[in-house]
């Protein structure tokens, strides 16, 4: 995996987000009826959350979460995360930026919480680098969206395991038994061995450490792939016991970053 | 940590910099951490609120909103209280593909928003003036819909569920008026 050069690590981060905004795509393109006029999430009725808007921008709303100008912004976005494989431009990276504000917005701010922070972060990363790399020198404007996904995403980490560190239902166990139970793919079995305390605390206490201990990934190269090795195990547990696969996607595609980012003492 | 030699600090001043910065850096997200201010909130800021990091995934456990709904039929014949909570099988190749079973959890979001609102609402605020009462007012018909049963009223809840004790202490947060289905 050649991610020594900026160039390179770009990328991969732009092919890495592809695959995880085609992911999120063909997932919205299944469910038209949430978010249809007599769906739950119908605009007329959810309209009301940008009464403090101008007028202007609610008839602009109003045009984009129509049905179909909906339908057509999806199909065009899977166009373009299709082209991220092949590599990216300011124009696509600026329109898949802009489509994943206006769908959040279309969830009323968020549909699947963690993954669109970091499926926001990526995305401004990669601007940032196409739009400074017509500006300044492109070697210095890609390192700059490369260590501004590479902070976010350590951070992440880091402030997680710390949070979890301050929690005495975190340090005992008993909060990763009760966030299991409630899982989508809960509850544990009776028999599981995760409901043994001891075990339950010996979990807890390894993503704990590894979650506060995920800054020392900017050691090395060889230290960050380790890291981000664990991290990939972690949101497939993840994803095994919450079903949030988009988690795992939008998680793995800021990873280029880090490991190019490690590499740069 | 990282050991950096007096000679090296000569050598390599970028490197330093670098280091003294990151360091500071996650220094200030701990004194952050501590040290919490005052939220800041506001309808964009709610709307736009992926923009903004929120590390507190699963932080710790709590009281868990959950929607409750029953319905009565034409004889108004009350049902019990049914739970509306995401669940599923586990299939690894929703690793790839997750649809429903994100719907379903944003319904749960839905439904902790609703909550959220609630507690937020002044003493002499009506909840059914709230946009997410609306949505989960919709949530409760597609939800019954779905069942194909004969309804003619129906009512729904929402209760907060203490994590570490017994469902019977279950606060009640909000019960919908009986509402008529047509």
């Amino acid at each position: 995996m050649e991610l020594t050069t900026p160039y390179a690590a770009i990328r991969w981060l732009e092919a890495a987000i592809g695959v995880s905004l085609l992911i999120q795509t063909f997932e919205f393109l299944r469910i038209p009826q949430a978010t249809a006029v007599t769906g739950v999430w119908s605009w007329p009725v959810q309209r009301a959350d940008l009464a403090h808007a101008q007028r202007w921008l609610r008839s602009v709303f109003d045009v984009l979460f129509d049905a179909r100008v909906h339908h057509a912004h999806l199909l065009l976005r899977v166009v373009a995360a299709a082209s991220l494989l092949l590599g990216g431009s300011a124009l696509s990276i600026g329109f898949l930026f802009v489509g994943t504000v206006v769908i959040l917005i279309r969830w009323r701010g968020a549909f699947n919480g963690g993954s669109d922070f970091m499926t926001i972060v990526v995305l401004s990363g990669l601007l940032i680098a196409h739009l400074a790399a017509g500006v300044i020198e492109p070697n210095l404007a890609w390192r700059a969206g490369l260590w501004y996904v590479c902070i976010h995403a350590v951070t992440s980490y880091f402030i997680s395991g710390a949070i979890k560190l301050c929690s005495p239902n975190w340090r005992s166990g008993h909060a990763l038994t009760t966030f299991l139970d409630g899982g989508l793919y809960g509850p544990l079995p009776v028999g599981s061995l995760l409901r043994r305390p001891r075990v339950a605390q010996l979990c807890a206490w390894a993503f704990i450490l590894w979650e506060c201990c995920f800054p020392l990934a900017l050691v090395g190269p060889d230290w960050a792939i380790m890291w981000c090795a664990v991290a990939a195990i972690f949101h497939l547990l993840v994803f095994r016991f919450f079903g949030l696969n988009r988690f795992f996607w939008a998680w793995v595609a800021s990873f280029p970053a880090i490991i190019h980012c490690a590499g740069q003492w | 940590m990282i050991q950096v030699s007096s000679a090296q600090v000569l050598m390599y001043p970028n490197h330093t910099l670098t280091l003294l910065l990151i360091g500071t850096y996650f220094a200030l997200l701990l004194i952050g951490m501590v040290r919490r201010g005052r939220e800041i909130s506001g309808p964009w800021l709610f709307l736009l609120r992926s923009f903004f990091p929120n590390w507190r995934f699963y932080h710790d456990i709590g009281y868990q909103p959950r929607l409750y709904w029953r319905y009565a039929d034409d004889d108004a014949q009350w049902s019990d209280w049914t739970l509306c909570m995401p669940r599923a099988a586990f299939r690894p190749r929703d690793l790839f593909h997750n649809a429903d079973n994100n719907l379903a959890l944003a319904r749960q979001n839905l439904v902790d928003h609703l909550s959220a609102d609630v507690q937020g609402l002044p003493d002499d605020g009506d909840a059914r003036t709230l946009v997410t009462y609306r949505l989960v007012d919709r949530l409760v018909r597609e939800q019954l819909q779905s069942r194909s049963l004969s309804v003619a009223r129906y009512q729904f809840q929402v209760r907060l569920l203490p994590a570490t004790q017994a469902p019977d202490d279950a606060v009640n947060l909000l019960t919908s008026p009986e509402l008529p289905w047509s």
